[in-house]
This record gives structure tokens, C-alpha cells and sequence, in this order.
């Protein structure tokens, strides 16, 4: 019991190191400096700072009104219609949320792009001189960003809809509520957690978002593109105090959210009853269509991207359609090692951050599970908080505190070493691996692990025989999906990156840069696959 | 009580500094089955709990074969328990279940699937060794929680609410095949229960708590008849409550009910002085309706049809209402005179204000 405890409080303490010292030094970086504020003082006199940070919030807030529009009346679509393949086309669906952003972003750019194939096609069809758009500033990164953030509502709402109680629908129709109005007073207040956790949700990931701004903003800066430009500038004070105005912004929206609804971000998932498919209005056929002609177009971005890495480099100039496709890219991805070693480093360096994730999140959630009271409570926390940080603010923030070799301060030269990243994506794992161990935790009655004691298991049995391999599906899940993004990360990777560790994301930032735009595609088409395998694997279900 | 198997001293708790059970002291005869009966909030599974060391009392000790085990954790206790959710593994197979308490003993693997398999047939599951849990009615899922249960060989059995999960039809056959088993193993039992008809049924003896406190414990026939409080009285059976004063003592006492205007004889489970202010419990058997001018007047209000007995709601000129064991075939609103049957027992008088 005792052992149990110091165990718990160690465990707490090495979170507490990776996952809040970071933050507290960073902040203490903001206020550093001449001034009652220091550099954030600083910050705040300058106008092109309250323009990027006035740009995050709007563009996060229309990322959510987007992301609503498309993935609301879709939910409601696959949760009410019945239609053939209705089970696949609503796994394709949720596909994009499990694919890396940069991934997307790459895919939007060879299809909606200056060259892209949609736009080349439309240039010609109206004899254009030149692209009738270009896919740039706000409305591309609204693009993309409701391209890939529907998929938290289609979800969440989803899952909300295939619970609900179908007789509530009856009962308001026998007091004569139209479908109308049962939908407006019955369904839609019931639905209330689940828009809300997808829109914190949104907000949040479209708050952090970084690959879309940063390939498609140009001149619109936001706070995670104006902090990566202040660093690379050598502008550390200036990237200090970005980092703790937006780690502000993140907080403030969540406390905002908690504020109104005390259960969210907790779950609004879980398992759903029987539900009864009407068949909609109209005829079968038009569902089918709809159905159907909705995953081509979403699924179109990566079909081009998969084209594009077919063409051999140099080959492709003018013609609208390539003129020669052969697995030359992908030979040389395999074949030269300064090619293959990119692949090599994402695959060990995500590997390794789930691994260690996948120990310290059970093991602080088996902690919690026991400890309870304030010390459970703080262990869920921490295993939480990173969820909430952007990812540009955790990875300057780790930067700076990981560059000086301080050890009586807990601090480490870390920076320019193979370690930084591989650590850096852990934190990042975290919320992902622990919320699941955590949730299928509570899943878990204590009955019965009470009555593994009384048929004689002590705690080690009991934890290893009954309550891992209950949780074990849910950690599957988790992992699964801690592994992917760990693999395809981006954000934290071109902070903290170095040559030798130059993962996938950074790889193919640098060869669309050489203008191999084959090589990156494989690149692309090489993470894309292994996501994709890994979600549809381990299921959706975990992805919200 | 030296015979005792299963000795509880004095059992307390307390949760969030309201008592939950206060000084439960109770003797449990080897191979007796105990029912604690109570209703919800009563702390009856507080006790069951404590007695499994899944919870840990503030006073008081728990002792087994003359060994005190109160601080024994509840894994090193050898008390086999079933759940009122049955607690099954859903990651294990059945077998592996009822397997999972002879485990860990450095039993040869063969010798743990053989006993596991005689316990599954004892509970007429043979050959379902490798079926999932989840395919089980919830009847049988029962049985693997009690197969689950004993195959370790505990020295005591607890269940909490065993029936409580099993649909109405179902639940007396499953009561007689428990009975006869924990008979058969000889085991001391204790469970758990809301319901009257159940603790009668299977216990051998049954202990009522109310209010974390043990108001009796004897056979049912103890309980109904002899009551040793007000509280038991109300709990157990049918009754109904007028209000008098002890107008005479002895072995047998006379209660005066000034609103019939007559004197009943009655007993007493403590000494009750003269002019002592009462409230007689009078059970529907131990009334008779005789002919009018034969007792106090009173009118029927509302019948029950029993079978060979009719319970009839009889309204007295005060207001008072008794129930009443007749014939059946007699009307509403008919009027009739209410007297004590010769040869029930007497009415029971316990001191107003004792009990509300």
C-alpha cells in the first residue's frame, strides 16, 4: 500500500517533468525581460501580434462553424439513413482525422493547387490564362481545415444520434410534435455534449494547427506559423512571449468550454444502443448516391496525392495528365539511404514515444485508479494537459528548456540530440494513450477486481491478469492512434528536428522545396498508407 | 455461543463520519446458512463487505474457526463470495473463471482444469469448460459465480443479493438448488437479502438490521411470532397497529384500546408496567370477523382475494383500520364485529414512543 503510493507520487513527479515544467519555464521566458511584463509586455505593444493573434481565434471559431455545417448533417445522414455500404462509407469517412495534416495539406495542393489537377482542368475547360484560383491566405486553410476537422462532429454526433433513446422521438410525435419540432426540442438538446466536445475539440486542433497555415498562409500569419518564424529569426524573447500569449488562448477556450458544460473534454463517446434506421425520404437510390459521391470527394485529395507519386521526377511538364507512372519514387525512397532514412527515423522514433507512452499512461492511470483522491486526480491531469497545449508552444517551449545543461534545476541538453524528439512525441502521446487506459479503467467495476482478491490475487495478479486484459482493447485503440500521429508529426518535428533525426513530415517538406514533388507524394503516399492501416485496424471509435 | 464457526464482535463503520453499522455482534453455526435481511441504506452488504475484508471495520473483529481474521486482506481470508452483479471475468472462458481462485497455489496445471470442470458440474455446467461468459443466460451466469466461488473451498460463503438478477419465475427453483447445495457442501453461509420471502426461504436463521443496528436474529417462525422490537414487527409479515394502555401485567397482559372500547390480552417481549401507553401489533390471522354485536363495529373496506382466505381491510367507527383474515365471499361496506381468534397467537405490545 505504501510502496503503491511513493510509486504513484514518483510517477507524478516524472510527469509533472515532462509535461508541466516545460510550460511553467516557458512562461517564466515570457515574463523575463526589462519591463513589468518582460517580453510579453513587449508583445503586447505590437499590432502585427494582436493581428496573428486575432487571426488564430477567428480561424479556429470559422473552423468550427465549417467543420459543423459539413460533419453535423452528415452524422445525422449515416445515423438515420440505410443504405448498401453504409458501414464502409462511414469508416472512409472518419479516415481524414487519422491522417497526418501536412498529408492533407500536400493532397489539397495537388489537386486544388495552382497546378493542381482540378484547377489545370478547369483552367482549360474555360480557357483561363491563368488558375481561376490560387489556394491561398484564409480560405485555404479553412479548406483544409474543415476538410479534416469534420470528422469530430461526424463522430461525436454520430455516436450521440446511434444512443439516443428512439421512443423520446415516438413520444414527442404522440404529443404531436412534427419531425420538425421534435428534432428542435427532443433531439438536438440531447445532442448538446457531443457538438460541444467536437467543437472544443475543432477549436482546439484548429487552434494548433500549423501545416496549413504554414504551406498555405503565406503573408496570413497565425500564432503557431509567428512563432516558428520569431525562433527561426533567433528572436527568442519574441518566441517566448507568442508562445505563452498562445498557450493562454488555449486555456482560456478550454475553461471557457468547461465553464459551460463540466463534463467536456471527458468522452462524449461510448458505446450505443440498437438504434432503428429509417429509411429516408426519397428513394433508396438517392441515399446510395449521395452516400457514394460524398467519399469520392473526399477521398479525391489522396487519389491525386497517390497519382502524383507515381510520376517519375522531371517527366511531367504540361500535359494535364501524366504522361509516364512507374514505382520509380518509391524504389528510390527504399533504395537510397539518405532517402530511406527518414522512414527509418519516423518509424523507430514513434515506436519508441508509444512504447514509453503506452508505460507511463497505464501506469499512471492504474495509479490514479488506486491512489484516488487528490493524487488520482492530479495523475489524470497531467496524463490530460498536453492535450490542451498547441503543439508549436510545447515544442518551443521543450527547446528552450532542454537546451542548457542546468541538472539541479532538472534540466538537460537534450536540443540537437536523437533523444529530443522521440520525447517530445511522448508527451504528445500521452493524453491519447491515458485517456484510454483511463476510460476503459472506469469501464472496470471495482467488483471485479474484488473478487479477484477474494479468489486469492494479490495487486500485481490482479492488475495483470483481470484488469489489463480488460482495458487491453481500449489501449490497442489508443496506441494505435498515438502511434500515427507520432509517425506523421509535423509541428513538433521542424522545431526540434536535426539532420540525422529528420523525420517523413520534414523530408517532405524539403523535397517539395527541391520541386520532387513525386518523392514527397510517395512520402506522403508511404505515411497516408501506414495511418490509414493503423486506423482502420484499430478502429475509429478512439480517434474523438 | 462456543459452537460458533463464524464469530462477528462488535462489527462498525462508519462512512464519511455517518454510521453505516453499529456494534454487529452475531454467531454463525458451521453450516449454517444466515440471512441478513434489511432494506436498503440498512447496512447489511456494509456488513457482508466487512466480513469478505473488502472494506476494513473502525471497531470491532471478525473471527473464523476461532481465528481472528479482521485484518487479513481479503485475498489471503479464504472467503468465497458472490456478487449481486456476479463479478464474472468477461475476458476469461468460463472454466478459466472458476478456475482463477486455484490458481497461483503451485497446483500442476491438470489438477486446476479437473477441479474446476467437478465444479462446473456441480453446478450441472459440465462441458461448458471453454464457453464465453457473455453466452450464458443470466440464470447460469449465476451458477459459474457460485461455482466460481467455492471451487477454491472457502471456509465461508457470502452472496449479496443472489437473486436479485434473476427473473421472478426462476428465482425459488434457483433458492431450493442453492439450498441443497450449500447443504450438501456443508458450508456456513451468509447472504444478503431485501427480501423477506427470500431470507425465510433459504436462511436457516435470519438477522435483521435497520439502521446499521441488528434488531433480531432467530428462525423466521422467532421473527414473526416473537418479535423482538416494533421495528421487527413492522418489517416481518402483516400487521396491524392500534394504540391502548397496559391495564393489567402478569404472564399474560391486558391492553385496554379505549377507541374499540375493549380490553384484548396481549403479550410483551420486555416487562411493561401498568397504565404503560402502548401499541399493540395485531397480525391479520389472529383476527376473526364474528356476527355483529359479537366486538367492536367496524365496516369492510376493501378485500384481497387469497385463495382459501380473503384479506379484508375492515374501517373501525374511530377510523382505525385492521386487516383481517376471513372466508372469503363477504361484501364491501357489509358491516361486521371484530374479536380475536380463540387459539392464535396473542397480540403483541410493544411501549409507545419506542419505535416511530
Amino acid at each position: 500500500m505504501r510502496a503503491g503510493r511513493l510509486g504513484a507520487i514518483a510517477l507524478a513527479l516524472l510527469l509533472a517533468w515532462l509535461v508541466g515544467y516545460p510550460l511553467l519555464h516557458a512562461v517564466r521566458e515570457g515574463l523575463a525581460g526589462p519591463g513589468t511584463l518582460g517580453a510579453l509586455g513587449e508583445w503586447a505593444r505590437r499590432s502585427d501580434e494582436w493581428r496573428a493573434l486575432w487571426r488564430s481565434l477567428w480561424i479556429s471559431l470559422a473552423s468550427v462553424g465549417v467543420s459543423a455545417a459539413l460533419g453535423v448533417p452528415l452524422a445525422v445522414f449515416f445515423a438515420r439513413a440505410s443504405f448498401p455500404g453504409r458501414m464502409v462509407l462511414g469508416r472512409l469517412l472518419a479516415l481524414p482525422v487519422a491522417l497526418p495534416p501536412l498529408v492533407g495539406v500536400l493532397a489539397f495542393l495537388f489537386l486544388y493547387g495552382e497546378s493542381g489537377f482540378v484547377t489545370r482542368a478547369l483552367q482549360s475547360a474555360l480557357g483561363l490564362a491563368a488558375a481561376p484560383w490560387r489556394l491561398q491566405g484564409w480560405g485555404a486553410i479553412l479548406v483544409v481545415h474543415g476538410y479534416s476537422m469534420y470528422v469530430y462532429f461526424f463522430l461525436l454526433v454520430r455516436a450521440a444520434l446511434s444512443r439516443l433513446d428512439p421512443s423520446l422521438e415516438e413520444a414527442a410525435a404522440s404529443l404531436g410534435a412534427g419531425r420538425a419540432r421534435a428534432f428542435w426540442r427532443v433531439v438536438l438538446p440531447q445532442l448538446r455534449p457531443a457538438l460541444l466536445a467536437a467543437s472544443l475539440l475543432t477549436f482546439m486542433t484548429a487552434l494548433g494547427s500549423f501545416s496549413a497555415p504554414y504551406l498555405f498562409g503565406g503573408s496570413f500569419r497565425v500564432m503557431t506559423t509567428q512563432i516558428l518564424a520569431s525562433k527561426l529569426n533567433g528572436d527568442g524573447a519574441a518566441a517566448a512571449a507568442e508562445t505563452v500569449a498562445l498557450l493562454g488562448l488555449a486555456l482560456a477556450a478550454l475553461a471557457v468550454v468547461r465553464a459551460v458544460e463540466p463534463g467536456v473534454p471527458a468522452r462524449a463517446g461510448g458505446r450505443g444502443v440498437a438504434t432503428r434506421r429509417s429509411r429516408v425520404a426519397g428513394s433508396p437510390f438517392a441515399a446510395t448516391a449521395v452516400g457514394w459521391l460524398l467519399a469520392v470527394a473526399l477521398l479525391l485529395p489522396h487519389l491525386s496525392l497517390l497519382l502524383v507519386s507515381l510520376v517519375p521526377v522531371g517527366t511531367w511538364t504540361a500535359e494535364f495528365l501524366p504522361p509516364v507512372l512507374s514505382l520509380d519514387n518509391y524504389r528510390r525512397l527504399l533504395s537510397e539511404s539518405e532517402r530511406l532514412r527518414p522512414i527509418l527515423n519516423s518509424l523507430w522514433m514513434a515506436l519508441a514515444a508509444t512504447a514509453a507512452a503506452l508505460v507511463l499512461g497505464l501506469g499512471a492511470a492504474l495509479a490514479a485508479r488506486r491512489a484516488g483522491g487528490w493524487l488520482g486526480g492530479l495523475l489524470r491531469a497531467l496524463l490530460a494537459l498536453p492535450w490542451a497545449i498547441p503543439g508549436t508552444v510545447f515544442a518551443v517551449a521543450l527547446a528552450s528548456t532542454m537546451s542548457v545543461s542546468a541538472p539541479w534545476q532538472a534540466r538537460f541538453v537534450l536540443v540537437g540530440t536523437p533523444f529530443i524528439l522521440p520525447l517530445a512525441y511522448l508527451v504528445r502521446s500521452l493524453p491519447l494513450v491515458g485517456r484510454s487506459a483511463v476510460a476503459g479503467l472506469d469501464q472496470i467495476g471495482p467488483e471485479v477486481e474484488e473478487a479477484a482478491a477474494l479468489l486469492g490475487a494479490g495487486p500485481w495478479r490482479r492488475a495483470l491478469r483481470v484488469v489489463v486484459p480488460l482495458v487491453k482493447p481500449a489501449l490497442v485503440a489508443g496506441c494505435g492512434i498515438a502511434f500515427i500521429t507520432a509517425l506523421g508529426d509535423f509541428v513538433v518535428s521542424i522545431v526540434l528536428y536535426t539532420f540525422e533525426t529528420r523525420p517523413i513530415s520534414v523530408e517532405i517538406l524539403s523535397s517539395l522545396r527541391l520541386q520532387e514533388l513525386g518523392v514527397a507524394s510517395a512520402y506522403g503516399v508511404v505515411l497516408m498508407a501506414a495511418s490509414a492501416a493503423a486506423f482502420l485496424i484499430w478502429g475509429e471509435r478512439e480517434a474523438a | 455461543m462456543s459452537s460458533a464457526f463464524l464469530e462477528v464482535r462488535g462489527l462498525s463503520k462508519a462512512f464519511a463520519r455517518q454510521a453505516v453499522l453499529e456494534d454487529l455482534t452475531l454467531d454463525v453455526a458451521q453450516g449454517e446458512i444466515v440471512a441478513l435481511l434489511g432494506r436498503s441504506g440498512s447496512g447489511k452488504t456494509t456488513a457482508l463487505r466487512l466480513l469478505a475484508g473488502l472494506e476494513t471495520p473502525d471497531r470491532g473483529a471478525v473471527c473464523v474457526a476461532g481465528e481472528d481474521v479482521t485484518r487479513r486482506p481479503a485475498a489471503k481470508r479464504g472467503v468465497g463470495m458472490v456478487f449481486q452483479s456476479y463479478a464474472l471475468f468477461p475476458h476469461l472462458t468460463i472454466g478459466e473463471n472458476v478456475a482463477f481462485g486455484l490458481e497461483g497455489h503451485g497446483l500442476p496445471r491438470r489438477e486446476i482444469r479437473g477441479r474446476a470442470e467437478a465444479a462446473l458440474a456441480k453446478v450441472r455446467l459440465e462441458g461448458r469448460y471453454d464457453g464465453r461468459v457473455g453466452d450464458l443466460s443470466g440464470g447460469m451466469q449465476q451458477r459459474v459465480a457460485i461455482a466460481r466461488a467455492l471451487a477454491p473451498e472457502p471456509r465461508v460463503l457470502l452472496l449479496d443479493e443472489p437473486f436479485s438478477n434473476l427473473d421472478p419465475e426462476l428465482r425459488e427453483h434457483t433458492r431450493r438448488e442453492l439450498r441443497s447445495q450449500i447443504h450438501a457442501i456443508g458450508i456456513t453461509t451468509l447472504f444478503v437479502t431485501h427480501d423477506q420471502e427470500e431470507a425465510f426461504d433459504l436462511g436457516d436463521r435470519v438477522a435483521l438490521l435497520e439502521a446499521g443496528r441488528l434488531e433480531q436474529v432467530g428462525t423466521p417462525e422467532d421473527l414473526y411470532r416473537r418479535p423482538a422490537s416494533a421495528a421487527v414487527a413492522r418489517f416481518v409479515g402483516r400487521a396491524s397497529w392500534l394504540r391502548g394502555t397496559v391495564s393489567s401485567v402478569g404472564r399474560v397482559l391486558a391492553v385496554r384500546l379505549p377507541e374499540l372500547d375493549v380490553s384484548w390480552p396481549a403479550t410483551s417481549p420486555v416487562q411493561l408496567g401498568n397504565g404503560q401507553a402502548v401499541e399493540l401489533c395485531v397480525r391479520p390471522e389472529a383476527l376473526r370477523i364474528a356476527a355483529a354485536g359479537d366486538g367492536p363495529r367496524a365496516i369492510i373496506e376493501a378485500r384481497r382475494f387469497l385463495g382459501a382466505h380473503s384479506l379484508y381491510t375492515a374501517r373501525l367507527d374511530s377510523g382505525d383500520r385492521l386487516e383481517i383474515l376471513g372466508e372469503p365471499g363477504l361484501e364491501l361496506d357489509h358491516e361486521i364485529a371484530v374479536s380475536l381468534r380463540p387459539g392464535a397467537d396473542l397480540p403483541i405490545a410493544f411501549a409507545s414512543g419506542a419505535e416511530s
